[in-house]
C-alpha cells in the first residue's frame, strides 16, 4: 500500500525536482556544444514562382526587385530565418556587400537565358560554396564551483566529452524566399538523412571540431520546384564559465 | 563452428540489449504551450538528451497546444520550448527520472529590440557578435541557445527578434581586438524598442606565439591554446556564451611556427602548444593594447 503511495506520488516529486534543479548556484562552468548545419552545391530549377506574385511581373519588378530574391532556411538547427546568406544564390544584385540571390520567378523569366540562369548551360542555377543554415548550442557537464571548491567535484569542463556522440536523428531545411513587410514565401523542404559525429581529444577547455561527410537530399516536398543540396554537421565544444586554477597558477 | 559463432552473436546482441535496457530511463512528457494570456500557441518543442549520446529531436505541438513524447531520461533531459513572437522556454529533468512527467509551458510576449555596440569613444563597432543570454537573477544561464550570433552593421547597430518582455537578459558581445563583453542586465518595458548602448571600453591586447623544436626550427601546423585569467578571477563575464573568443583562444601555427591572437584580456595568461612529443606552455603577462611576442620551445 505504502508502496501504491510513493508510486503515486512519483510524478509530482519529478515535476517538482524539474522546476526547483535550476535555481542552484550562479559561479559555474559547463561545456558548451555548438552544432551547426552547413548546405552547398544548391541547385535551383523548375518551377519557382515566389517572386512573380500578384499584381504581375511589372508591378513586382518596381515593389519587390522581382525576379530575384533572397532566399532563408528554417531548419533542425535554428527555426529562425535570416536576411543573410543561409541559402546563398549565385547573383549579386546591388553590389558585393549584399547577399546572392537567385531567379526566384522561373515561369515568367524561363530558360535559357544569360541574364537569368547561371554558367555554364544558362538553364539552371547553381551557387556551389559552402554556407551555414543555422547554429545552436547547448550547455551540457554543468558543474557549480562552489561544489567543486568545498566537495572536490571534479572540473572536467569538456575533457568527459571525448567518445561522446551529436547524434541529429534528421535534417531538414525549409527554405523561403525573403520578402518585407509581406512575409516570406515557402520554397519546400528539403529532407536529409541523419548525420551524427563522435568528439575525440577533448580538453578541459575544448573540443576540436568535428564535421560529418556531405549528404544529399532524400525527399522533399514540392513535385515542381527542383530544389537540390548536400548538407553536412559540424560540432565543437567550448569552456563556459571558469571556476579557474589557482593552484596551478601559483605553483610557477 | 558456424551456429557457435551464430550463437555467441545472438548472446551478445541480447547481452547488449539488456545492458541498454537497464541503463535507460524511459519517460512520458506530456503537457501544454501557451502564451501569458492562456492562449495555446503552435510552437515545437525540442528535447536534448544528455549522456554519451547528445541527441536532439523535434516535436511538433499539436492544434490544441498539447504535446506528448516519450522519451529515455537516463543521462537528463532538456526539454525547450519556441513558438514564433515568443521568447523561448525550458525546464530539465534530472538524469534517471522515469515514469510521467507533467511540463507546461507558459511563454512570455516576444518584441523586437534595436541596440549598439560602441567602442570607448562612442563609435561604432561594426562586424562584432552579439547574443542574447537569458539569465535570470539566482539561476544558471539556461542551457539552450539557438540562433548562433548576430553580427552589428557598420554602424555598430544590432536588432533582435522576439526578446521576451519582463525576462531579464544579457547581450554577449565579441568583436575581434576587444576584450568579450556583456550588458548590463536588461528586462524590456513593453513596448520598449531599444536598449542602452553596451560599450567595448577594454582594448585587449596582441599575443604573437612562436614554436620551435628543439633544434630553433619552426615548427607548423601544431595548435596553440590561450589561457587568460587562468585563475578565473574576472568573474563578470563567465556566464558570456562568447567569453571563450576572448579568454580561451586556439590557432595553428603556420609555415614559420605562428599565431596571433588578439582582444585577449590584460592580465596573466598561458600560452600551451601541443606538438606530435610533448606539452609546453609559457606563462606571461598581456598588457591592453600591447603586442606581446613569446616564443615556445620544445624540449624534444
Amino acid at each position: 500500500m505504502k508502496r501504491i503511495f510513493w508510486l503515486a506520488l512519483l510524478p509530482l516529486l519529478l515535476l517538482v525536482a524539474a522546476d526547483v534543479l535550476p535555481a542552484q548556484q550562479r559561479d559555474e562552468e559547463a561545456c558548451v556544444v555548438t552544432v551547426e548545419g552547413e548546405n552547398r552545391n544548391r541547385t535551383v530549377a523548375g518551377t519557382i514562382d515566389q517572386e512573380c506574385g500578384v499584381g504581375g511581373i511589372v508591378f513586382r519588378q518596381f515593389t519587390h526587385s522581382a525576379p530575384w530574391g533572397n532566399w532563408g532556411v528554417s531548419s533542425n538547427y535554428s527555426t529562425q530565418i535570416k536576411d543573410e546568406d543561409q541559402f546563398r544564390g549565385w547573383k549579386w544584385k546591388d553590389g558585393p556587400r549584399t547577399k546572392l540571390q537567385w531567379n526566384s520567378c522561373t515561369t515568367g523569366f524561363p530558360p535559357p537565358d544569360r541574364r537569368y540562369y547561371s554558367p555554364p548551360d544558362y538553364r539552371s542555377q547553381r551557387s556551389d560554396a559552402p554556407v551555414p543554415h543555422g547554429t545552436r548550442s547547448f550547455r551540457t557537464n554543468v558543474v557549480s564551483c562552489q561544489q567543486a571548491y568545498t566537495e572536490g567535484e571534479p572540473l572536467s569542463g569538456c575533457s568527459s566529452l571525448t567518445g561522446t556522440r551529436v547524434i541529429e536523428p534528421e535534417n531538414h531545411m525549409t527554405l523561403y524566399e525573403l520578402d518585407k513587410p509581406d512575409g516570406n514565401d515557402l520554397v519546400e523542404t528539403l529532407y536529409f538523412p541523419g548525420t551524427s559525429v563522435t568528439f575525440r581529444n577533448c580538453t578541459r577547455h575544448d573540443c576540436p571540431e568535428q564535421t560529418t561527410r556531405w549528404v544529399g537530399v532524400t525527399r522533399d516536398t514540392s513535385a515542381a520546384a527542383q530544389v537540390d543540396a548536400q548538407l553536412r554537421m559540424k560540432a565543437s565544444a567550448n569552456l563556459m564559465g571558469y571556476c579557474g586554477e589557482p593552484e596551478d597558477w601559483d605553483s610557477n | 563452428m558456424t551456429e557457435t559463432k551464430f550463437s555467441f552473436t545472438r548472446q551478445l546482441a541480447i547481452a547488449l540489449f539488456l545492458a541498454a535496457a537497464a541503463t535507460a530511463a524511459p519517460i512520458e512528457i506530456a503537457g501544454t504551450l501557451r502564451d501569458t494570456n492562456g492562449n495555446f500557441l503552435s510552437g515545437t518543442i525540442k528535447v536534448f538528451q544528455e549522456g554519451r549520446q547528445i541527441r536532439v529531436t523535434d516535436h511538433q505541438v499539436d492544434a490544441t497546444g498539447n504535446f506528448r513524447i516519450a522519451s529515455d531520461a537516463a543521462g537528463g533531459i532538456v526539454v525547450y520550448a519556441e513558438a514564433q513572437g515568443h521568447p523561448p522556454a525550458e525546464k530539465e529533468i534530472p538524469a534517471g527520472a522515469t515514469g510521467f512527467v507533467p511540463l507546461n509551458f507558459v511563454l512570455p510576449l516576444g518584441q523586437d529590440v534595436r541596440g549598439r555596440v560602441i567602442d570607448a569613444r562612442g563609435k561604432g563597432v561594426p562586424g562584432a557578435s552579439v547574443r542574447v543570454r537569458y539569465h535570470e537573477p539566482g539561476k544558471p544561464v539556461r542551457r539552450v541557445s539557438f540562433n548562433g550570433d548576430e553580427h552589428t552593421d557598420g554602424d555598430g547597430r544590432f536588432l533582435f527578434h522576439s526578446v521576451g518582455i519582463q525576462v531579464p537578459f544579457y547581450v554577449d558581445v565579441y568583436a575581434a581586438d576587444y576584450v568579450a563583453a556583456s550588458s548590463k542586465r536588461t528586462k524590456l518595458a513593453a513596448g520598449a524598442a531599444t536598449m542602452d548602448d553596451i560599450v567595448l571600453g577594454e582594448t585587449g591586447a596582441s599575443v604573437v606565439v612562436n614554436l620551435r623544436d628543439k633544434s630553433g626550427s619552426p615548427v607548423s601546423g601544431s595548435g596553440v591554446m590561450l589561457f587568460a585569467d587562468p585563475a578565473g578571477l574576472s568573474s563578470e563575464a563567465r556566464g558570456s556564451w562568447l567569453h571563450h573568443k576572448s579568454f580561451r583562444q586556439r590557432a595553428v601555427t603556420s609555415a614559420l611556427g605562428n599565431v596571433r591572437f588578439s582582444g585577449v584580456p590584460p592580465g596573466r595568461i598561458i600560452v600551451r602548444a601541443k606538438t606530435s612529443a610533448e606539452s609546453v606552455e609559457q606563462r606571461a603577462v598581456a598588457v591592453s593594447a600591447r603586442e606581446l611576442r613569446l616564443t615556445l620551445r620544445a624540449l624534444q
